[in-house]
């Protein structure tokens, strides 16, 4: 498990729009994981078991909090990089990637993440977000023609 | 065949994403040829995958470390209702401190099965990177013939022509394979740097949109990748960046003259 944490707490990030929350999604879900350890089969996916859990997890509390902010979209600047890699111009390029993608509506930044930054196939990430794959089709050409929009007019793309 | 088909966006995102089947990836190939609106649209759906999916891997390095957990024993297993509320309050800024400090000093350790990586191809590839050391390609030293034959082989598996594949300085060419993917063909020619750092330069088909190099990681080594219209390339191994990417820079120049 430890090997899948920081992935596990990338997902969090992005499936939360937040670093502080992501920590605590992340966490939480690891004490899920082990709570239900019963239930994992041996020989199937360790990560996928864990992401669809952390998803899980995050649904949950969002009915329990009865979320105050909306459709699901955080502030911009909350998923940000520590300024210790080397190369600060590959920084701030990484910095507005990842301000653009956490722009975008919760469900598409999911995908996004699971397909295009995991690897996850369509199937994959349907079978982790427990939904359609057609509905990762849409998700993801709904982010595809934002994003495009958005990096092609950077100063008209915010949300 | 000949009827017009509409596309959906969907549709052009999956081949965009390699996730069409193979009828729609022909249709859409051959509607590309003679539709400039179906160009633009797709245009519109291009994204700098490399850019986002290397801003991401630089998130990675970030993640604080993980918690300490109670061991199996100590956790008492729920009953099988998978949305079963947390028994633990969430909300609160100080949740995750909480945690930590009121748990078990013991290292969960039950899931010990190895982790596969159910990933792209860059995964896959970098997967079976790591397992290369010096000593795999120490005793391959093809001959030049042998080495054009088997670049000459890999080309045809491919499609582009690798017979000017330029000699990266540091790096010496010990072997060309035709591999495969999701059923498409992916060509790995591994080096071999004069420090013993095993190294590959990988291509596989991809989608028409050309993409500058992209420095990241996949599987704790370094990862440079770019994409030529029509091929994705990576070029992998090491762990220290400076040197992938003077090579990744010789093989980019050298793969956009190759472009068809």
């Amino acid at each position: 498990m430890g090997a899948i944490y920081p992935r596990l707490w990338r997902y969090s990030v992005a499936l939360t729009g937040r670093r502080d929350w992501g920590d605590d999604l992340a966490q939480t879900t690891c004490l899920r994981a082990l709570d239900k350890a019963d239930q994992f089969e041996v020989g199937t996916h360790l990560d996928r078991w864990m992401f669809r859990m952390c998803q899980r997890v995050w649904l949950n509390e969002l009915r329990s909090r009865k979320m105050r902010t909306g459709g699901g979209l955080m502030p911009v600047e909350e998923i940000d990089l520590a300024d210790n890699s080397p190369g600060t111009e590959v920084n701030i390029l990484a910095r507005q990637v990842l301000s653009h993608v956490n722009a975008l509506p919760e469900a598409q930044r999911q995908s996004v993440l699971l397909v295009y930054v995991e690897g996850f196939s369509y199937k994959e990430a349907a079978e982790i977000m427990e939904i359609p794959v057609g509905t990762v089709m849409s998700r993801l050409a709904g982010a595809r023609k934002k994003l495009n929009t958005i990096m092609a007019d950077p100063e008209g793309g915010q949300q | 065949m000949n009827t017009p088909r509409a596309f959906s966006d969907e549709d052009l995102t999956a081949f965009l994403d390699g996730e069409a089947d193979d009828a729609l990836m022909a249709d859409i190939s051959a509607a590309l040829e003679t539709d400039p609106d179906l160009a633009d649209r797709m245009a519109g759906l291009e994204i700098p995958m490399d850019a986002i999916a290397g801003a991401f891997d630089q998130m990675l390095a970030d993640a604080p470390a993980m918690p300490v957990l109670p061991t199996p024993e100590v956790a008492k297993p729920e009953p099988a209702n998978t949305n079963a509320p947390l028994k633990w309050a969430w909300g609160l800024g100080t949740f995750g401190t909480g945690i930590a400090a009121g748990l078990a000093v013991a290292l969960f350790t039950g899931f010990g099965t190895p982790e596969p990586a159910p990933r792209g191809w860059v995964s896959f590839v970098a997967s079976y990177q790591t397992l290369y050391t010096t000593a795999t390609l120490t005793e391959v030293n093809p001959t030049e013939a042998e080495a054009a034959l088997q670049l000459a082989s890999v080309s045809e598996g491919i499609g582009i022509d690798l017979a000017a594949l330029p000699q990266a300085e540091g790096l010496t060419f010990k072997r060309a394979q035709l591999l495969g993917f999701n059923g498409k063909p992916l060509v790995q020619i591994s080096y071999l740097r004069d420090d013993g750092t095993p190294v590959a330069l990988c291509i596989i088909p991809a989608g028409p949109d050309a993409k500058g190099v992209s420095m990241g990681a996949a599987e704790g080594l370094d990862a440079a990748r770019w994409n030529t219209p029509g091929f994705g390339f990576l070029l992998i191994g090491g762990q220290d960046g400076e040197p992938l990417a003077q090579e990744a820079e010789t093989f980019q120049e050298w793969s956009q003259d190759i472009a068809t």
